[in-house]
Order: structure tokens, then sequence, then C-alpha cells
């Protein structure tokens, strides 16, 4: 099952293709995945170090992006 | 297959690159992105559709699954003109299409939460077992240990066990090659 489309803004989606997600377009990115799983920014990142993030896709991805986004 | 490069962003995409080429071969023509961030030195393999996560659908024997791809590593400076990619995390799961959940989920998880202590390398899935007279527990609420999974091993589980159609005929001595190179990298990281 495919998530619903994310509406990710168009210099996130360049950046991820073709260069360097900044601090500022990594937060807003998990704050989008997060807000599509009735999240909030904090939340996610706090669920995503609990390790109690849902099993799906967006969680997979916001586990990743946290660790991304260091302490 | 390399895990180095010159920067940070040629290590990770060397990776990518081999990854896709041997999906390509094996499983799936969906290509495998590679995303650096800013704040940390990592880079992160997985499937994307602009920008959004996704995940490439498989034609087993059982029915059509996602296979979801996750590889976190951490790119290292190892001298001035070379950067070596180490794991910090992976998953790979298999979903039923229209199940809301990963029937099987290999992880690796190098940062676990405060007091856990189960093993970092472990499957898990919404499976029920036995296990003596009591009443049942689900795999979920399990860490088996499995050591280290390769996507290699993952990508052979699919073809040979869940039936999905190799797209060449020399898939086998692709992963075989992959994994061995993989492995020889693994080894080769003192501090594990």
């Amino acid at each position: 099952m495919q998530s619903a489309a994310l509406q990710i803004p168009d210099d996130i989606v360049r950046a991820m293709e073709c260069g360097e997600l900044s601090r500022d377009q990594l937060r807003e990115l998990i704050r989008i995945e997060a807000e599509s799983i009735g999240l909030s920014f904090d939340e996610a990142v706090e669920r995503a170090r609990q390790r109690t993030l849902p099993n799906s896709l967006i969680g997979s991805d916001l586990r990743f992006l946290v660790l991304m986004l260091g302490d | 297959m390399s895990f180095e490069g010159r920067s940070r962003q040629q290590a990770g995409q060397a990776l990518r690159d081999h990854l896709t080429t041997l999906l390509a071969h094996t499983l799936t023509h969906k290509p495998l992105i590679a995303t650096f961030a800013g704040p940390t030195p990592t880079v992160f393999l997985s499937f994307r559709d602009g920008g959004q996560p996704s995940r490439a659908e498989l034609h087993t024997r059982f029915g059509p699954m996602d296979l979801f791809v996750g590889q976190l590593y951490d790119a290292v400076a190892v001298d001035r003109s070379t950067y070596q990619l180490r794991p910090i995390e992976y998953q790979y799961t298999l979903t039923p299409v229209g199940s809301s959940e990963p029937l099987l989920r290999w992880e690796f998880v190098s940062t676990q939460p405060t007091h856990a202590r189960w093993c970092q390398h472990h499957l898990q899935g919404p499976i029920p077992l036995r296990l003596g007279d009591a009443a049942s527990v689900q795999l979920n609420d399990l860490h088996l240990p499995t050591g280290w999974v390769l996507l290699e091993e993952v990508v052979r589980f699919c073809i040979v066990d869940l039936g999905v159609q190799p797209l060449s005929a020399d898939w086998d001595s692709r992963l075989r090659a992959s994994a061995r190179s993989t492995r020889s990298h693994l080894a080769s990281l003192s501090e594990w």
C-alpha cells in the first residue's frame, strides 16, 4: 500500500535528487512526513528515537530522516 | 563494489549506482536514490518517487508484495582524498500489497532506546509464534537475531523462496559477487 501523495516543495525534491538537503529542508521534510501520520515534528523525532513510529512506509522513512538530522 | 569516493557524494553515488544496477539485473528496475543532508555526514539510500518515500512492487508466487530498502551510511574521511561509507542502520521490508504493515522486517539498529538490550540485527513481523504452552506471541514483540543481513540476501530470498522472476540470466553470479564484496568491506571495518 503506497501512502497518499505528500506535498513536498520543489526545492526539497531537487535537493534530494541532485544535491544536498540543508538542515532547514531536512526539518521541513520530517515535518511534512510527520504531519501526514498525525504527528508534530517534535513527536516524530521523539518517537523515532524511541523506535515507536508506525511500521509503515512513512514510519520507516521518518526513522532514517531523523537519524540524518543528528542530535 | 565501491564503498569509497573522493567526496561523500561520490562515495554515496557509486554505491547507489552499484545497487541500482544489481537490482535491475535481479528484482526491479526502480532506481535507488542517494539522499545527502547537511547536518550530518550521512548518505541515505532508498526508493523515492519525486521526493516521496516509495517501495518496489514485486510479483511473488504468493501475490504482489512491496519491497522497502533503507540503508544509512556514515561517510568517514579516511585520508585527504578518500571518503569511506560505514553502515549506520538498514531496514528491508516486504509488505503484501494491501497490508498496512510489513510481513517481514529485517533491521540493523545502531542506536537503541535507553535500557534496550535486544539484538541489534533482528527480524520482526506480525507473525504469531507458539512458544511452549503459553499463548502465542507476535514476532513483532521479539527481536529474532539474524546477524548481518545483506540486501543481496534479501534479493536472493525474493527470487528463490518467493518466486520472483529474476531479471537476468546471471542473477545468481551477480548476487554472489556483490555479497562477497560487501562482506569484505564489512570485515575491513576494524571497529566492528
